[in-house]
């Protein structure tokens, strides 16, 4: 897995695709710190105001909003860089048709799955950190410590953010064993996180359960992310923790059991 | 006793009703250089791919080097192999897609890359990008990796695809001196007989998924050397003259019109007058010897 990883890491650097997603971090955070305010994608904003959020808020230790902590917050941002970086772990492969060499020769089907899984998880933390140390650090260039938490407080949101994100990985990377093909990987996961809301949005306003109502609200994922920069109460982050692990379980489960099945061409 | 290197088993692969691969059995000892040879669509592709784990059996097993199933992926690693297209990546050099490689087997020894590259003769291209390779490049370029680290066996699916008659002849040495110099065992697919005839020892003739026959090159040039081909409105009155009154057995009825004899000692004149004493027409009597190509498709019309 070693070899692989260092095989992997020399062609990577030498693509432009992981520039483009470290650009496009670097590029969100520093116009939400140019101009004081985070920005979001996705279906619309979500307001620490927000009345899904007031609950959550009002168990939180933190009473105010600073501007990192907002961009934190915003952190459902990452999601396209995300794709890119699966795409530039995994897609290649696909695209290029070069996995079959790796299998032919290399590594077995079980150990290239875990490697590519283990190896899209791990990059993708590093940029997760990468950009929101970014933000904190462009933050206090900029403004200086006005709007910014202080550092360990950045690392807690960082490292309560992340088994939500990394399950998302898990997921496009069990979307690009799926389909196989980098245009519909493309197509899927761009997609996919407005759909994912729609369909959310429509389960709401349809069910009479109001717990499951109160479920997907809590922990739909950019409502999650952006509770979880004010520091929600413990029992609300052990379950995005749970989440997280579930989600990255059984995209991983599923995910092999597909690619087993499937033939390389 | 010669080391099997490869031995498959009743292989299958069947897609829903169609079967691209229906129990085949094929042996390769150390040291062969293996011939698959079938027109388009027979099977040979399917068989690599499995031997090589890209796809799974429906059916069968096969051993690798002794070892079965899981033992058996163990050895992956002294296998190299082009399956299909040549496929590396395009915004990558050939060197820098060599090296790659060389990272992901942990080969240390970089010069392994100039020597497979030398050896298919991109010495002089190593630093130009794959997408701007022609196919003949490609297809050279794939050879080289399948050859890195000196693997024990290696598996070419038409690896004569896209090169020109003297890329193909040079190709030819360097099987050759693969398999001479550095002891590798070759499999080679192609439709193209003659081609592969020019340098494999044995031979796996395949078609619509079924092994049709597995003969050595010796016992290729015996089933295609010369023959007197009869043609006449009678093979089988024919076929009795040649047994009672010639004392000939080694022949072979090709259709309702044409009859084969490979016996040394026939001579076409004593043929040709039994057999009209017997009261046979014969339309042509002529000396052949049987081409690759024929030989092939009589092989695949007696299936």
């Amino acid at each position: 897995m070693i070899n692989m990883m260092r095989a992997d890491l020399y062609r990577i650097f030498r693509g432009i695709g992981i520039y483009i997603a470290a650009a496009l971090i670097i590029i969100m955070s520093s116009v939400s710190i140019a101009v004081k305010e985070p920005g979001y994608i996705g279906n619309g904003n979500v307001s620490y105001n927000d009345e899904v959020v007031v609950p959550v808020m009002q168990e939180t230790s933190s009473t105010h909003e600073t501007l990192v902590q907002g961009i934190l917050a915003a952190n459902i941002n990452l999601y396209y860089p995300l794709i890119i970086i699966v795409f530039v772990i995994l897609m290649t492969d696909f695209s290029n048709k070069t996995m079959k060499n790796t299998l032919s020769s290399a590594v077995s089907k079980r150990k290239y799955f875990a490697y590519k899984m283990i190896m899209s998880l791990g990059f993708s933390a590093l940029f997760i950190v990468f950009g929101n140390l970014f933000t904190y650090i462009l933050n206090l260039i900029v403004h200086g410590k006005k709007y910014s938490e202080p550092l360990m407080d950045i690392l807690k949101i960082t490292m309560l953010q992340m088994p939500m994100l990394l399950g998302v990985v898990s997921l496009l990377v069990f979307i690009g064993f799926l389909f196989k093909k980098a245009a519909v990987y493309n197509a899927v996961s761009i997609s996919f996180i407005m759909l994912f809301q729609i369909v959310f949005g429509f389960i709401c306003v349809f069910t009479e359960s109001e717990s499951l109502k109160n479920f997907l609200e809590n922990y739909e994922l950019q409502s999650a992310l952006n509770k979880l920069a004010y520091f929600p109460e413990g029992r609300y982050c052990l379950t995005c923790l749970c989440i997280g692990i579930a989600e990255i379980l059984v995209f991983s489960v599923s995910g092999y059991y597909i690619f087993k099945k499937s033939e390389i061409k | 006793m010669r080391e099997i290197i490869l031995q498959t088993d009743q292989l299958t692969k069947s897609y829903g009703k169609f079967t691209a691969l229906d129990h085949a059995d094929m042996t390769v000892y150390r040291g062969d250089i293996y011939g698959l040879i079938g027109r388009n669509g027979a099977g040979k592709t399917t068989m690599m791919k499995l031997v090589a784990r890209l796809a799974e059996p429906t059916e069968g097993s096969y051993s690798l080097f002794g070892k079965r199933g899981y033992a058996a992926e163990k050895e992956k690693r002294r296998i190299g192999s082009l399956i299909e297209n040549p496929a590396f990546f395009g915004n990558l050099t050939a060197y820098q897609n060599l090296r790659y490689y060389c990272f992901q087997k942990g080969i240390t020894d970089l010069k392994q890359i100039d020597e497979a590259l030398e050896l298919v003769r991109l010495t002089d291209v190593k630093n130009k990008k794959f997408r701007k390779f022609s196919l003949g490049m490609k297809q050279r370029l794939g050879i080289a990796f399948a050859v890195l680290d000196n693997p024990d066996l290696v598996i070419l699916d038409e690896p004569i695809n896209g090169l020109d008659p003297i890329g193909i002849s040079e190709l030819r040495d360097t099987f050759r001196k693969l398999n001479q110099e550095r002891g590798i065992t070759l499999i080679i697919s192609s439709h193209i007989l003659s081609e592969l005839y020019a340098v494999a020892n044995r031979f796996l003739f395949i078609d619509n998924g079924r092994v049709i026959k597995e003969i050595t090159k010796q016992e290729l040039d015996l089933e295609c050397s010369r023959c007197i081909i009869v043609k006449t409105d009678d093979v089988k009155k024919t076929a009795i003259i040649l047994e009672s009154k010639l004392n000939i057995t080694d022949y072979q009825v090709i259709d309702t019109e044409e009859i084969r004899i490979y016996d040394e000692n026939a001579k076409t004149d004593e043929l040709n007058k039994a057999i009209v004493r017997g009261g046979v027409n014969i339309s042509q009597i002529y000396e052949s010897g049987v081409s690759l190509e024929d030989y092939f498709k009589q092989l695949v019309r007696e299936v």
